[in-house]
């Protein structure tokens, strides 16, 4: 008998030290796992593009309600009272009081402070530190957060490390997780008896037993399904996180992890991104009410959220501070000074993909740097050109161009969305090459084609100005060009360029030529000075689409990309010299490391004199020419600009600029039906609107004359030196300084008979 | 298509050669601005120059290239931040970035005699430095 109970204890000794052995095995399997996972990157952190930061400087036109808006945007709230924290900005009956927030950036590093902008007829006329009435002469708002590279989680997070998250919040989520988290081995024996028997009591699941530890390995580790299985993982898993990391380790873990709510189809995780989300304001400045709040979200984040259950949310964070009260977290006081403060959240916008065409544009170029899953899971942060209020200017002014070019113009609607009126806009600095706005068509929902970077499309009169500067050294602003209705033989086949309206003048100036957009002229301009040279110049324009030393070319007749053609007249706006098209700027990892850089890269494309001679001939185009129309709309700041509109209608343009702003504006079908109206009536209109909405981006200086200009009086007929008294009709024209006229007027300064017979007897005597 | 790629780089450390004896900047008007001294976005720009200016002593030239750039985006008629622009891709011996960012200089400065004579000795110089640099 004994020795049959002495075989038992054996067996069962043998058994347990089998399970024993097997446990810790599987521990140490299990260990590996959790090791690899937690010494390497614990979370995917999707990378952010964000946009440019915004410049204020007395002076700077600004809209108040567009800067309110700004400031909404980037997470500031209106206070009916001065701003005391960052973030906060008062309205006031001069201005705006705006305690700045830091500003963190690859190459800045500002604290926030407070300062007063005073507005008066939307200008800004000062700038004054709160306090010491300190003038300031610039002041810079941060970028905006214009899209996420998200994994498949769809998860946002900052990682945060347990030293930077307040004692306060980690009490508190002690307090109300896992009271006894500092005194167990991962696993609370009583705490499970505990709930067992709330939940015996009351018929139903009203508690339960898992520790921090446990809930980690749950989320971290496992599936939510609910089987035996899963459990027994749990376990192994929970028991190996606790051999094997110290307390605060698993709690920085935990306070990382935690599921904290939704903004929209994003997930917040983490204390680092909820304290933002919720409070507007990194982890570390969080109030104790605040965290007391975080903490009681974890239990139901979407049922206990500020946003959409306020009062559970209030009833909840106050729960939470009895409880860190009841446990010797906080003392009396403290606790009834946080339960006297009201939920004060951030607000937040949705998350939604900004600038659609441009982030596909960005995407691309930083798929050539990094793979996907980088981008997903690496958290860095891109910086951009990008200018919001710009880019909304754009979508504006095109999204109601259009539809009011289809009520005036019925032909025009279309009720398939493939095949409405489509249009895009391009915003460039022309010194810098920044692109400040993109929209690369109509609808990014009904298609997705950018038609700035990929589509190519005649640019009809809008390349004449590209053909006359290639032209510059042969000819002269003030020299006559033919109207005669003239047929050239092109591969043997004639060819009669018409005009687009009736222009009666038998010649005109090359000026003129632009000014009217004569399309005779700038054939035989262009015939006269030989097609194969205006090809080979036009090749420092960096065209990518093929050219031909076809008369034609003055007409636009080579499809262009649109993004390359208001490149090209970048040159124009910034002395001869062409600027690489920029978007993205930095790239900077989670430890704000410079990852790349990309700079403002110029290249000369023709002399600053003949670029200011072209902007000149393309000012007259706006002041009485084919774009005279924007005068009308109280467009009366210097600019040049020109038309274009291509044969059959097809395609309609206006490229417009000033010394530091450029916006190119296209309208057409993708399927080539005609527009039915030029340049002037669909695209131009469109180019009013949108710089007439954002006054700050627009200098209204003058364009600067080159050294090597001088201006010649000259008659209008011939474009020579004028004849006292004899030519007609005189003005004033820019010439290259080499390049000037030496003769007098041809026309008008043929000599008389008793001139002719005087010269004749002096030469006798010579 | 064209490469948009703008000049693309790793940020290198700073380099060895000091950017000693740089003239401070000061507001000049561009040539053919008549009194455009109490302009906004040349103030504006001027205090963006500086920050380059400050940061080129410090000899942290990317910082100051991001800086300048801007200083000219905000005022393109900005001669000393083209020369400071200039200056900080010449201590970077990007001689032909340099170069382009030097005759922008030269353009606009060309109306104040001291600055003008600077940008000439500046062009001079990233001459005689790619020179050395190609051991011509």
């Amino acid at each position: 008998m004994l020795r049959k109970l002495l075989k038992w204890i054996l067996g069962l000794g043998l058994v347990m030290l089998l399970v024993l052995a097997l446990g810790f095995g599987y521990c140490l399997y299990l260990s590996g796992h959790i090791e690899e996972r937690f010494s390497g990157r614990r979370w995917e952190i999707p990378s952010t593009i964000y946009s440019d930061t915004t410049l204020l400087f007395p002076g700077k036109q600004v809209s108040r309600f567009a800067l309110e808006k700004k400031l909404k945007k980037l997470g500031y709230q209106s206070k009916p009272e001065r701003p005391e924290k960052k973030g906060e900005y008062h309205p006031g009956d001069t201005g705006l009081e705006i305690y700045f927030k830091d500003l963190h950036l690859p190459d800045k590093d500002r604290q926030g402070f407070s300062a007063v902008l005073e507005i008066n007829q939307g200008q800004i006329r000062e700038i004054r530190r709160t306090g010491s009435d300190e003038p300031l002469p610039l002041v810079e708002l941060g970028p905006e957060v214009l899209m996420q590279f998200f994994g498949k989680e769809r998860e946002l997070r900052r990682v945060v490390s347990i030293e930077k998250i307040p004692g306060h919040i980690a009490d508190a989520v002690v307090a109300t997780e896992d009271n006894r988290f500092y005194s167990h081995f991962g696993v609370d024996p009583v705490s499970i008896l505990r709930a067992m028997y709330t939940n015996l009591r009351h018929f139903s699941i009203r508690q339960g037993g898992s520790t921090l530890t446990q809930q980690l390995a749950k989320n971290y580790f496992l599936t939510p399904e609910r089987t035996f299985r899963r459990k027994f993982h749990e376990l192994f898993i929970t028991l190996t996180i606790e051999a094997k990391y110290s307390k605060d380790e698993i709690l920085e873990i935990y306070l990382n992890e935690i599921y904290l709510g939704q903004k929209g189809s994003a997930a917040i995780h983490g204390v680092g991104e909820a304290a933002y989300f919720y409070f507007g304001k990194k982890v570390e400045n969080l109030t104790l009410a605040e965290s007391a709040l975080i903490a009681g979200i974890i239990k139901s984040p979407n049922l206990l959220s500020p946003y959409t259950h306020p009062e559970e949310c209030k009833d909840r964070r106050d729960q939470v501070l009895r409880a860190m009260h009841e446990q010797k977290f906080i003392t009396e006081p403290k606790l009834a000074m946080a339960l006297e403060d009201s939920v004060k959240t951030a607000g937040f916008e949705k998350y939604n993909r900004r600038a659609p065409y441009f982030m596909d544009y960005v995407s691309q170029q930083l798929d050539r740097l990094y793979p996907e899953d980088i981008l997903s899971s690496m958290g860095f942060s891109i910086y951009t050109t990008l200018d919001t209020e710009v880019q909304a200017a754009a979508e504006n002014a095109l999204e109601n161009g259009l539809a009011r070019l289809e009520k005036s113009i019925p032909a025009l609607r279309r009720d398939d969305p493939e095949k409405k009126l489509q249009g895009a806009v391009v915003v460039m600095h022309p010194r810098t090459g920044n692109i400040l706005a993109m929209v690369g068509g109509r609808s990014y929902a009904n298609s997705q084609f950018n038609r700035i970077t990929r589509a190519r499309r005649q640019p009809g009169s809008c390349f004449k100005p590209i053909a006359v500067a290639a032209l510059l050294d042969k000819f002269k602003p003030s020299d006559p060009l033919s109207n005669k209705k003239a047929t050239y033989q092109i591969n043997g086949k004639p060819w009669t360029p018409k005009n687009f309206g009736e222009i009666s003048e038998e010649t005109l100036s090359v000026r003129d030529m632009l000014r009217r957009s004569c399309n005779r002229a700038a054939v035989d301009m262009v015939v006269r000075g030989g097609p194969d040279t205006v090809v080979e110049q036009i090749e420092k324009f960096n065209f990518s689409t093929p050219m031909r030393p076809y008369p034609a070319i003055a007409l636009g007749a080579f499809e262009v990309i649109p993004l390359e053609l208001a490149r090209a007249y970048c040159a124009f706006a910034a002395d001869g010299v062409q600027p690489f098209p920029l978007s993205v700027r930095d790239v900077v990892d989670e430890d704000g490391n410079v990852l790349v850089q990309r700079y403002m890269n110029i290249h000369s494309v023709i002399s600053p004199a003949k670029a200011f001679l072209i902007t000149s001939m393309l000012e007259s185009v706006v002041t009485d020419g084919t774009a005279g129309a924007l005068a009308k709309q109280g467009i009366t700041f210097p600019l040049a600009g020109k038309t274009g509109t291509t044969n059959k209608f097809r395609d309609t343009w206006f490229i417009g600029y000033t010394p530091n702003f450029l916006a190119l504006v296209w309208v057409g079908f993708d399927n080539g039906d005609p527009v039915k109206t030029t340049g002037s009536g669909a695209a131009l209109p469109i180019f009013a609107d949108l710089v007439k909405s954002i006054p700050g981006h627009i200098a209204h200086k003058p364009f600067t004359i080159p050294p090597d200009v001088v201006k010649e009086k000259v008659c209008r007929q011939s474009g020579e030196l004028p004849v006292f008294l004899k030519c007609p009709e005189t003005y004033e024209e820019y010439f290259l300084k080499n390049k000037q006229p030496q003769k007098k007027c041809p026309v008008h300064g043929k000599d008389s008979v008793f001139k002719k017979a005087v010269d004749g007897f002096t030469n006798i005597f010579k | 298509m064209v490469a948009f790629s703008g000049c693309t780089g790793k940020r290198p450390a700073p380099a060895e050669t000091p950017a000693t004896g740089l003239p401070a900047p000061e507001i000049v008007k561009t040539p053919g601005d008549s009194d455009r001294t109490n302009d906004s976005r040349l103030a504006a720009s001027h205090n963006i120059t500086v920050q380059g200016y400050q940061l080129l002593q410090k000899k942290d030239y990317d910082g100051a290239i991001r800086v300048l750039e801007r200083a000219v985006g905000v005022n393109p008629g900005n001669g000393p931040g083209y020369f400071y622009l200039a200056q900080a891709w010449l201590e970077k011996e990007n001689f032909q970035l340099a170069a382009r960012f030097n005759e922008m200089a030269i353009m606009y400065l060309r109306n104040h005699p001291t600055w003008s004579q600077r940008a000439r000795a500046q062009k001079e110089k990233i001459q005689k430095r790619k020179n050395n640099a190609s051991g011509t």
